[in-house]
Protein backbone atom coordinates (compact mmCIF):
# COMPACT_ATOMS: atom_id res chain seq x y z
CA UNK A 1 0.00 0.00 0.00
CA UNK A 2 3.11 2.35 -0.46
CA UNK A 3 3.65 3.80 -3.81
CA UNK A 4 -0.13 4.90 -4.29
CA UNK A 5 -0.17 7.37 -1.21
CA UNK A 6 3.75 7.76 -1.40
CA UNK A 7 2.64 9.85 -5.10
CA UNK A 8 -0.80 11.34 -3.59
CA UNK A 9 1.52 12.88 -0.21
CA UNK A 10 3.63 14.03 -3.63
CA UNK A 11 0.66 15.16 -5.22
CA UNK A 12 -0.74 17.12 -2.55
CA UNK A 13 2.51 18.95 -1.69
CA UNK A 14 2.93 20.19 -4.83
CA UNK A 15 -0.37 21.21 -5.02
CA UNK A 16 0.34 23.50 -2.02
CA UNK A 17 2.92 25.11 -3.17
CA UNK A 18 5.94 22.96 -1.77
CA UNK A 19 8.27 21.62 -4.47
CA UNK A 20 9.36 17.86 -4.34
CA UNK A 21 12.71 16.75 -5.36
CA UNK A 22 12.36 12.81 -6.24
CA UNK A 23 15.27 11.19 -5.42
CA UNK A 24 15.77 8.20 -8.08
CA UNK A 25 14.12 4.46 -7.02
CA UNK A 26 12.15 5.93 -4.80
CA UNK A 27 9.16 3.99 -5.31
CA UNK A 28 11.43 0.82 -4.97
CA UNK A 29 13.12 1.82 -1.91
CA UNK A 30 12.37 0.33 1.63
CA UNK A 31 13.83 -1.73 4.71
CA UNK A 32 12.49 -4.80 3.86
CA UNK A 33 8.60 -4.42 5.58
CA UNK A 34 5.48 -3.77 4.11
CA UNK A 35 4.02 -0.58 4.63
CA UNK A 36 0.76 -0.19 7.01
CA UNK A 37 0.47 3.35 7.53
CA UNK A 38 -1.72 5.04 9.71
CA UNK A 39 0.74 7.85 10.63
CA UNK A 40 3.12 10.70 10.52
CA UNK A 41 6.62 11.19 11.91
CA UNK A 42 8.91 13.94 12.26
CA UNK A 43 12.50 13.91 13.10
CA UNK A 44 15.34 16.08 12.85
CA UNK A 45 18.66 14.84 11.52
CA UNK A 46 20.94 16.71 13.94
CA UNK A 47 23.32 17.54 10.88
CA UNK A 48 23.90 21.38 9.61
CA UNK A 49 21.18 22.75 7.53
CA UNK A 50 20.98 21.36 4.33
CA UNK A 51 19.63 20.03 1.36
CA UNK A 52 19.27 15.80 0.82
CA UNK A 53 19.95 15.64 -2.48
CA UNK A 54 22.09 13.27 -4.78
CA UNK A 55 25.42 14.18 -4.27
CA UNK A 56 25.22 15.63 -0.87
CA UNK A 57 26.34 13.85 2.87
CA UNK A 58 23.26 13.48 4.68
CA UNK A 59 21.49 12.89 1.04
CA UNK A 60 23.84 9.65 1.32
CA UNK A 61 22.84 8.68 4.62
CA UNK A 62 19.02 9.25 4.63
CA UNK A 63 19.48 6.71 1.59
CA UNK A 64 21.92 4.59 2.28
CA UNK A 65 22.25 4.47 6.35
CA UNK A 66 25.09 4.45 8.07
CA UNK A 67 27.48 0.91 8.79
CA UNK A 68 25.57 -0.22 11.40
CA UNK A 69 21.98 0.36 10.01
CA UNK A 70 20.82 0.06 6.52
CA UNK A 71 18.69 2.94 4.51
CA UNK A 72 16.31 4.23 4.03
CA UNK A 73 16.18 6.51 7.23
CA UNK A 74 12.98 8.18 6.16
CA UNK A 75 10.41 8.66 3.68
CA UNK A 76 10.70 12.20 2.84
CA UNK A 77 13.48 14.65 3.86
CA UNK A 78 12.50 18.29 4.76
CA UNK A 79 15.36 20.41 3.10
CA UNK A 80 16.51 24.07 4.50
CA UNK A 81 14.88 26.07 1.43
CA UNK A 82 11.09 24.31 2.53
CA UNK A 83 11.16 21.56 -0.36
CA UNK A 84 11.25 18.13 0.18
CA UNK A 85 12.81 14.97 -1.78
CA UNK A 86 11.24 11.86 -1.50
CA UNK A 87 13.47 8.46 -1.00
CA UNK A 88 11.40 5.98 -0.17
CA UNK A 89 7.78 4.89 -0.77
CA UNK A 90 8.06 1.94 1.57
CA UNK A 91 8.81 1.71 5.12
CA UNK A 92 12.33 3.09 6.65
CA UNK A 93 13.89 2.75 9.22
CA UNK A 94 12.94 5.93 11.63
CA UNK A 95 11.44 5.20 14.10
CA UNK A 96 12.59 2.40 16.53
CA UNK A 97 9.77 1.40 18.74
CA UNK A 98 6.81 2.71 19.62
CA UNK A 99 5.30 3.50 23.43
CA UNK A 100 6.64 6.29 24.41
CA UNK A 101 5.41 9.57 26.55
CA UNK A 102 2.31 10.38 23.93
CA UNK A 103 1.48 8.55 21.15
CA UNK A 104 -1.99 9.77 20.22
CA UNK A 105 -3.76 6.99 18.36
CA UNK A 106 -0.91 5.42 16.94
CA UNK A 107 -0.64 1.89 18.23
CA UNK A 108 2.06 0.98 20.73
CA UNK A 109 4.17 -1.69 18.43
CA UNK A 110 7.73 -2.88 18.48
CA UNK A 111 7.15 -2.68 14.39
CA UNK A 112 6.66 1.00 14.18
CA UNK A 113 8.46 1.74 11.37
CA UNK A 114 5.93 0.09 9.11
CA UNK A 115 2.72 2.21 10.87
CA UNK A 116 4.19 5.79 10.19
CA UNK A 117 5.81 7.59 7.53
CA UNK A 118 8.94 9.55 8.32
CA UNK A 119 9.84 13.29 7.71
CA UNK A 120 13.74 13.97 7.95
CA UNK A 121 14.07 18.20 8.86
CA UNK A 122 17.67 18.58 7.68
CA UNK A 123 18.82 21.06 10.55
CA UNK A 124 20.62 20.75 13.54
CA UNK A 125 17.99 20.14 16.24
CA UNK A 126 20.09 22.69 18.57
CA UNK A 127 18.15 25.23 17.37
CA UNK A 128 14.81 26.15 14.98
CA UNK A 129 14.36 24.91 12.23
CA UNK A 130 13.95 27.63 9.55
CA UNK A 131 10.58 28.96 8.49
CA UNK A 132 10.24 27.11 5.85
CA UNK A 133 10.86 24.32 7.04
CA UNK A 134 8.27 24.74 9.90
CA UNK A 135 5.56 25.39 7.18
CA UNK A 136 6.49 22.08 4.99
CA UNK A 137 6.96 20.32 7.86
CA UNK A 138 2.92 21.07 9.20
CA UNK A 139 1.69 20.37 5.77
CA UNK A 140 3.48 17.16 5.01
CA UNK A 141 1.87 15.99 8.25
CA UNK A 142 -1.46 17.56 7.70
CA UNK A 143 -1.07 15.40 3.90
CA UNK A 144 0.36 12.33 5.16
CA UNK A 145 -2.52 12.75 8.38
CA UNK A 146 -5.12 13.14 5.56
CA UNK A 147 -3.18 10.49 3.27
CA UNK A 148 -3.20 7.71 5.60
CA UNK A 149 -4.26 8.62 8.73
CA UNK A 150 -8.03 9.06 8.56
CA UNK A 151 -7.34 12.90 8.89
CA UNK A 152 -6.67 12.91 12.16
CA UNK A 153 -4.30 15.12 12.71
CA UNK A 154 -3.24 13.70 16.09
CA UNK A 155 -2.07 10.89 14.30
CA UNK A 156 1.32 13.22 13.45
CA UNK A 157 3.49 13.01 16.27
CA UNK A 158 7.77 14.01 16.85
CA UNK A 159 9.70 11.13 17.75
CA UNK A 160 10.38 12.43 20.76
CA UNK A 161 6.48 11.71 21.33
CA UNK A 162 6.66 8.07 20.59
CA UNK A 163 10.02 7.17 21.44
CA UNK A 164 10.96 4.91 24.11
CA UNK A 165 14.79 5.64 24.56
CA UNK A 166 14.35 9.47 25.26
CA UNK A 167 14.54 10.85 21.93
CA UNK A 168 13.68 14.78 21.89
CA UNK A 169 13.53 15.06 17.88
CA UNK A 170 12.31 17.63 16.31
CA UNK A 171 13.83 20.09 19.16
CA UNK A 172 14.29 23.88 18.89
CA UNK A 173 17.20 24.30 21.32
CA UNK A 174 19.31 21.26 23.11
CA UNK A 175 17.21 18.52 24.41
CA UNK A 176 14.21 20.59 24.25
CA UNK A 177 11.32 19.04 21.57
CA UNK A 178 9.19 22.00 19.62
CA UNK A 179 5.84 22.27 20.89
CA UNK A 180 4.10 19.45 19.14
CA UNK A 181 0.83 20.32 21.02
CA UNK A 182 0.75 23.64 18.83
CA UNK A 183 2.34 22.19 15.98
CA UNK A 184 -0.73 19.81 15.44
CA UNK A 185 -3.50 22.57 15.73
CA UNK A 186 -1.66 24.77 13.41
CA UNK A 187 -0.98 21.75 10.97
CA UNK A 188 -4.70 21.08 11.08
CA UNK A 189 -5.92 24.33 9.92
CA UNK A 190 -3.12 25.50 7.97
CA UNK A 191 -1.62 22.23 6.80
CA UNK A 192 -3.23 21.96 3.26
CA UNK A 193 -3.76 25.57 2.37
CA UNK A 194 -1.20 26.71 -0.56
CA UNK A 195 2.03 28.05 0.81
CA UNK A 196 2.20 31.71 1.60
CA UNK A 197 5.65 33.10 1.64
CA UNK A 198 5.14 35.39 3.82
CA UNK A 199 4.05 33.53 6.82
CA UNK A 200 6.94 32.86 9.18
CA UNK A 201 6.51 30.13 12.31
CA UNK A 202 5.62 32.62 14.87
CA UNK A 203 2.49 33.63 12.78
CA UNK A 204 2.01 29.85 11.97
CA UNK A 205 1.74 29.48 15.80
CA UNK A 206 -0.04 31.97 16.95
CA UNK A 207 -1.01 34.77 14.96
CA UNK A 208 -3.16 32.82 12.56
CA UNK A 209 -4.60 30.76 15.35
CA UNK A 210 -3.69 32.73 18.88
CA UNK A 211 -6.26 31.01 20.97
CA UNK A 212 -3.67 27.62 21.04
CA UNK A 213 -0.27 29.53 21.82
CA UNK A 214 1.12 32.09 24.29
CA UNK A 215 3.04 33.33 21.37
CA UNK A 216 -0.01 34.19 19.96
CA UNK A 217 -0.70 37.14 22.36
CA UNK A 218 2.98 38.35 22.22
CA UNK A 219 2.89 38.07 18.25
CA UNK A 220 0.08 40.25 18.14
CA UNK A 221 1.80 43.12 20.40
CA UNK A 222 4.89 42.67 19.02
CA UNK A 223 2.83 43.47 15.66
CA UNK A 224 1.02 46.38 17.14
CA UNK A 225 4.19 47.56 18.22
CA UNK A 226 5.81 47.35 14.47
CA UNK A 227 2.74 49.20 13.14
CA UNK A 228 2.82 51.64 15.72
CA UNK A 229 6.70 52.19 15.42
CA UNK A 230 6.33 52.51 12.04
CA UNK A 231 3.95 54.90 11.59
CA UNK A 232 6.14 57.09 14.14
CA UNK A 233 9.00 56.59 11.70
CA UNK A 234 6.73 57.56 9.37
CA UNK A 235 5.26 60.57 10.93
CA UNK A 236 9.23 62.02 11.71
CA UNK A 237 10.19 61.68 8.24
CA UNK A 238 7.35 64.03 7.58
CA UNK A 239 8.22 66.56 9.99
CA UNK A 240 11.82 66.53 9.14
CA UNK A 241 10.67 67.11 5.54
CA UNK A 242 8.28 69.95 6.83
CA UNK A 243 11.30 71.47 8.45
CA UNK A 244 13.79 71.71 5.69
CA UNK A 245 11.09 72.69 3.69
CA UNK A 246 10.56 75.75 6.63
CA UNK A 247 14.40 76.13 6.84
CA UNK A 248 14.61 77.03 3.18
CA UNK A 249 11.49 79.27 3.10
CA UNK A 250 13.05 80.90 6.29
CA UNK A 251 16.67 81.41 4.49
CA UNK A 252 14.93 82.80 1.79
CA UNK A 253 12.57 84.84 3.77
CA UNK A 254 15.28 86.38 5.55
CA UNK A 255 17.29 87.16 2.86
CA UNK A 256 14.37 89.50 1.47
CA UNK A 257 14.36 91.04 4.71
CA UNK A 258 17.72 91.85 4.37
CA UNK A 259 17.70 93.14 0.92
CA UNK A 260 14.53 94.94 1.89
CA UNK A 261 15.93 96.33 5.51
CA UNK A 262 18.99 97.86 3.14
CA UNK A 263 16.18 99.38 0.53
CA UNK A 264 14.94 100.82 3.47
CA UNK A 265 17.59 102.64 5.45
CA UNK A 266 19.23 103.86 2.29
CA UNK A 267 15.58 105.70 1.60
CA UNK A 268 15.08 106.65 4.99
CA UNK A 269 18.89 108.05 4.98
CA UNK A 270 17.65 109.91 1.91
CA UNK A 271 14.83 110.95 3.34
CA UNK A 272 16.28 112.18 6.67
CA UNK A 273 18.63 113.86 4.80
CA UNK A 274 16.07 115.97 2.41
CA UNK A 275 13.89 116.69 5.31
CA UNK A 276 17.11 118.76 7.12
CA UNK A 277 18.01 120.35 3.91
CA UNK A 278 14.20 121.64 3.39
CA UNK A 279 14.27 122.12 7.15
CA UNK A 280 17.48 123.17 8.85
CA UNK A 281 17.64 122.68 12.41
CA UNK A 282 17.44 125.40 14.89
CA UNK A 283 19.74 124.87 17.46
CA UNK A 284 19.65 126.63 20.70
CA UNK A 285 22.76 126.34 22.83
CA UNK A 286 23.27 127.35 26.44
CA UNK A 287 27.16 128.48 26.51
CA UNK A 288 29.04 128.97 29.40
CA UNK A 289 30.99 132.31 29.97
CA UNK A 290 34.21 130.24 30.09
CA UNK A 291 33.57 128.17 26.39
CA UNK A 292 32.00 131.90 25.55
CA UNK A 293 35.29 133.42 25.97
CA UNK A 294 37.15 130.47 24.76
CA UNK A 295 34.94 130.69 21.28
CA UNK A 296 35.70 134.38 20.90
CA UNK A 297 39.46 133.78 21.92
CA UNK A 298 39.45 130.89 19.03
CA UNK A 299 37.56 133.64 16.95
CA UNK A 300 39.87 136.64 17.49
CA UNK A 301 42.84 134.04 16.76
CA UNK A 302 41.73 132.97 13.41
CA UNK A 303 40.97 136.60 12.57
CA UNK A 304 44.52 137.67 13.24
CA UNK A 305 45.30 135.07 11.37
CA UNK A 306 43.47 135.82 8.33
CA UNK A 307 44.43 138.99 8.58
CA UNK A 308 47.84 138.00 8.25
CA UNK A 309 47.22 136.22 5.59
CA UNK A 310 45.78 138.85 3.46
CA UNK A 311 48.68 141.00 4.48
CA UNK A 312 51.22 139.06 2.72
CA UNK B 1 23.10 -10.49 6.07
CA UNK B 2 20.59 -7.98 7.97
CA UNK B 3 21.64 -5.43 10.25
CA UNK B 4 19.98 -3.11 12.70
CA UNK B 5 21.21 -0.76 15.69
CA UNK B 6 19.36 1.51 18.25
CA UNK B 7 20.65 3.48 20.91
CA UNK B 8 19.19 2.54 24.36
CA UNK B 9 19.34 3.93 27.33
CA UNK B 10 19.83 1.02 29.79
CA UNK B 11 16.58 0.96 31.47
CA UNK B 12 15.41 0.57 27.97
CA UNK B 13 17.92 -2.28 27.01
CA UNK B 14 15.13 -5.33 27.65
CA UNK B 15 12.51 -3.52 24.92
CA UNK B 16 15.24 -2.51 22.58
CA UNK B 17 16.86 -5.45 22.20
CA UNK B 18 13.27 -7.30 21.66
CA UNK B 19 12.49 -4.07 18.88
CA UNK B 20 16.16 -5.43 17.60
CA UNK B 21 14.63 -9.22 17.08
CA UNK B 22 11.30 -8.16 15.56
CA UNK B 23 12.08 -5.82 13.27
CA UNK B 24 15.02 -8.19 11.63
CA UNK B 25 12.93 -10.91 11.51
CA UNK B 26 10.12 -8.80 10.06
CA UNK B 27 12.46 -7.89 7.43
CA UNK B 28 12.93 -11.73 6.66
CA UNK B 29 9.33 -13.24 6.21
CA UNK B 30 6.69 -12.16 3.70
CA UNK B 31 4.29 -11.41 6.50
CA UNK B 32 6.43 -8.96 8.66
CA UNK B 33 6.45 -11.67 11.41
CA UNK B 34 8.39 -10.03 14.61
CA UNK B 35 8.80 -13.29 15.95
CA UNK B 36 9.63 -16.23 13.21
CA UNK B 37 13.49 -15.33 13.34
CA UNK B 38 13.45 -13.45 16.48
CA UNK B 39 15.56 -15.72 18.50
CA UNK B 40 18.46 -16.31 15.10
CA UNK B 41 19.37 -12.44 15.46
CA UNK B 42 22.84 -12.04 17.04
CA UNK B 43 22.83 -9.09 19.44
CA UNK B 44 25.86 -6.76 20.13
CA UNK B 45 25.91 -4.43 23.00
CA UNK B 46 28.54 -1.84 23.28
CA UNK B 47 28.84 1.32 25.56
CA UNK B 48 27.71 4.52 23.83
CA UNK B 49 27.36 7.65 25.67
CA UNK B 50 25.31 7.33 28.70
CA UNK B 51 23.83 4.68 27.57
CA UNK B 52 24.14 1.09 24.88
CA UNK B 53 24.07 0.72 21.36
CA UNK B 54 22.05 -2.58 20.40
CA UNK B 55 23.05 -3.94 16.95
CA UNK B 56 21.53 -6.95 15.68
CA UNK B 57 22.24 -8.78 12.89
CA UNK B 58 20.61 -11.72 11.36
CA UNK B 59 21.53 -13.99 8.35
CA UNK B 60 18.78 -13.89 5.99
CA UNK B 61 18.06 -11.38 3.12
CA UNK B 62 15.08 -9.33 3.03
CA UNK B 63 12.26 -11.09 0.59
CA UNK B 64 10.01 -7.55 0.42
CA UNK B 65 8.79 -7.74 -3.52
CA UNK B 66 9.58 -3.93 -4.05
CA UNK B 67 13.26 -5.11 -3.28
CA UNK B 68 12.96 -7.12 -6.00
CA UNK B 69 14.21 -6.34 -9.72
CA UNK B 70 10.99 -7.27 -11.31
CA UNK B 71 9.06 -4.82 -9.22
CA UNK B 72 7.11 -2.64 -10.86
CA UNK B 73 5.53 0.24 -9.03
CA UNK B 74 2.12 0.18 -11.20
CA UNK B 75 1.66 -3.39 -9.69
CA UNK B 76 2.18 -2.41 -6.35
CA UNK B 77 -0.66 0.69 -7.00
CA UNK B 78 -3.05 -1.71 -8.91
CA UNK B 79 -2.89 -4.17 -6.07
CA UNK B 80 -2.98 -1.00 -3.24
CA UNK B 81 -5.07 0.90 -4.87
CA UNK B 82 -5.32 4.71 -2.43
CA UNK B 83 -8.58 4.82 -0.60
CA UNK B 84 -8.63 8.21 -0.06
CA UNK B 85 -9.99 10.22 -2.85
CA UNK B 86 -7.01 11.52 -4.61
CA UNK B 87 -7.02 15.70 -5.03
CA UNK B 88 -6.57 15.08 -8.51
CA UNK B 89 -9.63 13.19 -8.98
CA UNK B 90 -11.12 16.38 -7.48
CA UNK B 91 -9.45 18.66 -9.96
Amino acid sequence: MSVARAREVNVRLRAAGITVHEWPGWETRGNGQTSAYEGALVHHTASPFDKALPGTGIGGVLVNGRPDLDGPLCNWACNVDGSVTVIAAHPANHAGASGGRSMGPLPVTSLFNKRVMGLEIVYPGTMPMKDAQYRTALRWSRIVTDVCGSSNIERARAHAETSITGKTDPADAPGRTINMTAFRRAAAIVGANPVEDEVTAAEVWGYKNPDVSPIGDAYKYLLEAYRIAGSARSEATNAKVAANQANVKLDALAAKIATLGEQIEFATAEAVANYLRANPPVVNMTVSPEDRAAIAAASAVATVDELKKEGN
Amino acid sequence: MLTYSRWSPVEKAYEVTAHVRAHLSSIATPDDDPDMFAADVDIVVVAEGNGIRITGSLDREPIAPYLRDDFDPEDDVAANPLSVPSIEDRS
